[in-house]
């Protein structure tokens, strides 16, 4: 089988700081799997790289077999760390958005989550809350049926209520067989949901080991194995 | 894919173009009033002068008009492609040939769209007044004359100046676009550097473009032409000819900078 994600000797710069370092990853389809590290280790960057966002000096990475390009990014749904969308835009006009440029996104459940919520279509991204920016952004990327969801941050900067709401929906809305790659530091929202992790930091891959083998073998949770490895 | 860009442009261009627009018909309207008030005898001194501030007001409009759609279309692509947007459109399955396009044609369209809207709105305020008729019968004088002198038509020269106001519009557009691009790629000061290279690039341009003219007015090719015969049609023709070429290098090499910055050197933290 393909891998979904696929990094060889991947490294990346900025300036003389090296972001990333001979980093070395498989993925596989059907997993959902956390990209855990303390800040600046190098977790948006192999994200953003992986969305074509960023280009690398030496090394490969691949996304279903494939360099990233117009091709990948249709299977790839992305969330970023910030709110990419358009302030003037209504809810409506996202859906219409989306709707227009991927063929995999499911009108009828975006509209369906967005209505729980009470979020009118008739309000602007201008008009909405920090927290309900977040939501809607997450209901349209997760509104996509795409083979890899790529998901930097997406619990960073809210109330638990709202990474409660965040979490169920990610479950709630993937497809079994589709990847799911959560970049965080908060390891113990999301512990429970995680199939495997890879931990990060200074641009190098420290372990990639999937939960059940991290709790029977080393008889840790992935939060007490993170602090343990991280220790300052 | 293209198509789609483009109607996503448009929607997000028009929702300001079409309130200039409004405003520029409306001072007309009443700039048209304005004249027909001021040709009258009798009118209060108060009242010319109200008219006369009217009128002022009426040309720095179609001013700001054509002003605003230059910020709009650079302000466009910068916040749509450079800032948090762009983390969502160089997402799309889409390749970066068909982003710059799609802005390009729109900024295109606008921007000529906005030359006639004053060419439009002149004719507004002066319809039905001598000065009408007048610049009319200077029109067609000229043209007589290009006629009857140098065999010229009419509807190819219009043609030719259509052909190079969009050529020299798209250089006009991606020459911002490419200082911006270039700029973006730094990872501090990106406007410092954009407004740098953007008048880096006008003093590159402006550098060759006088050593083009001093070249092509000492080659020995130029003074063989006599300008008050038929060689005058010729001249024209290969002058227009020429200078679509240069305005066609000059977007070539600002769209492949474009491009290849937003390709590799993409820095939207």
């Amino acid at each position: 089988m393909t891998p979904i994600l696929e990094c060889r000797d991947l490294c990346k710069r900025y300036g003389s700081v090296q972001a990333l370092s001979r980093v070395n990853l498989i993925i596989e389809p059907g997993k959902i799997v956390g990209l855990l590290g303390p800040n600046g280790s190098g977790k948006t960057t192999l994200i953003k790289m992986a969305n074509g966002l960023l280009t690398w000096e030496s090394g490969q990475l691949l996304i279903d077999g494939k360099a990233p390009g117009a091709e990948t990014k249709s299977l790839v749904s992305y969330l970023p760390e910030r709110t990419y969308l358009a302030n003037w835009m209504t809810a409506k006009q996202t859906l219409d958005f989306f709707g227009d440029f991927y063929p995999d996104f499911r009108r009828d459940r975006a509209e369906d989550m967005l209505a729980r919520l009470n979020i009118p279509l008739t309000l602007t991204i201008r008009q909405m809350s920090k927290g309900t920016r977040e939501k809607v952004q997450l209901i349209l990327v997760m509104s996509r049926a795409a083979k890899l969801y790529l998901l930097d941050e997406p619990i960073g900067g809210v109330d638990p209520a709202t990474r409660d709401y965040i979490l169920h929906t990610i479950i709630g809305n993937y497809d079994p067989e589709a990847t799911v790659l959560i970049s965080t530091h908060l390891i113990a929202d999301v512990e429970q949901i995680l199939d495997e992790v890879i931990f990060i930091n200074q641009g190098q891959v420290l372990l990639h080991q999937s939960v059940d083998a991290i709790r029977e073998e080393q008889g840790k949770t992935v939060d007490q194995m993170f602090r343990e490895v991280f220790r300052c | 894919m293209l198509s789609k860009l483009l109607k996503h442009e448009f929607a997000a261009t028009a929702r300001f173009m079409w309130i200039i627009y409004a405003a520029m018909a409306g001072l007309s309207l009443f700039a048209n009033l304005s004249i027909h008030m001021m040709d009258r005898p009798g009118v209060p001194g108060v009242i010319r002068a109200l008219m006369t501030l009217l009128l002022v007001l009426w040309v720095f409009s179609l001013i700001a008009g054509m002003i605003a759609t230059v910020v709009l279309m650079v302000m466009r692509f910068h916040r749509n492609l450079l800032t948090d947007e762009g983390y969502l459109m160089f997402t799309l399955p889409t390749d970066v040939h068909r982003l710059v396009i799609a802005k390009l044609l729109t900024a295109v369209v606008w921007l000529v769209a906005s030359m006639i809207m004053i060419a439009l709105c002149v004719c507004v305020a002066v319809m039905s007044t001598q000065f009408l008729r007048d610049g009319m019968e200077a029109l067609q004088g000229i043209l007589k004359v290009l006629s009857s002198r140098y065999a010229f038509s009419a509807v190819i020269i219009f043609a030719e100046l259509i052909v190079m106001l969009f050529l020299g519009v798209a250089g006009a557009c991606l020459k911002f676009y490419s200082a911006m691009s270039i700029g973006y790629g730094f990872s501090g000061h990106k406007v410092l550097w954009s407004v740098i290279f953007y008048f880096a690039q006008s003093t590159v341009l402006r550098i060759l473009g006088t050593v083009f003219m001093v070249a092509v007015a000492n080659s020995p090719f130029w003074p063989n032409y006599d300008f008050l015969t038929t060689d005058g049609q010729m001249l024209w023709h290969l002058g227009v000819l020429a200078a679509c070429g240069i305005e066609l290098i000059i977007g070539a090499v600002f769209y492949v900078l474009t491009t290849w910055n937003l390709k590799n050197r993409l820095n939207l933290s």
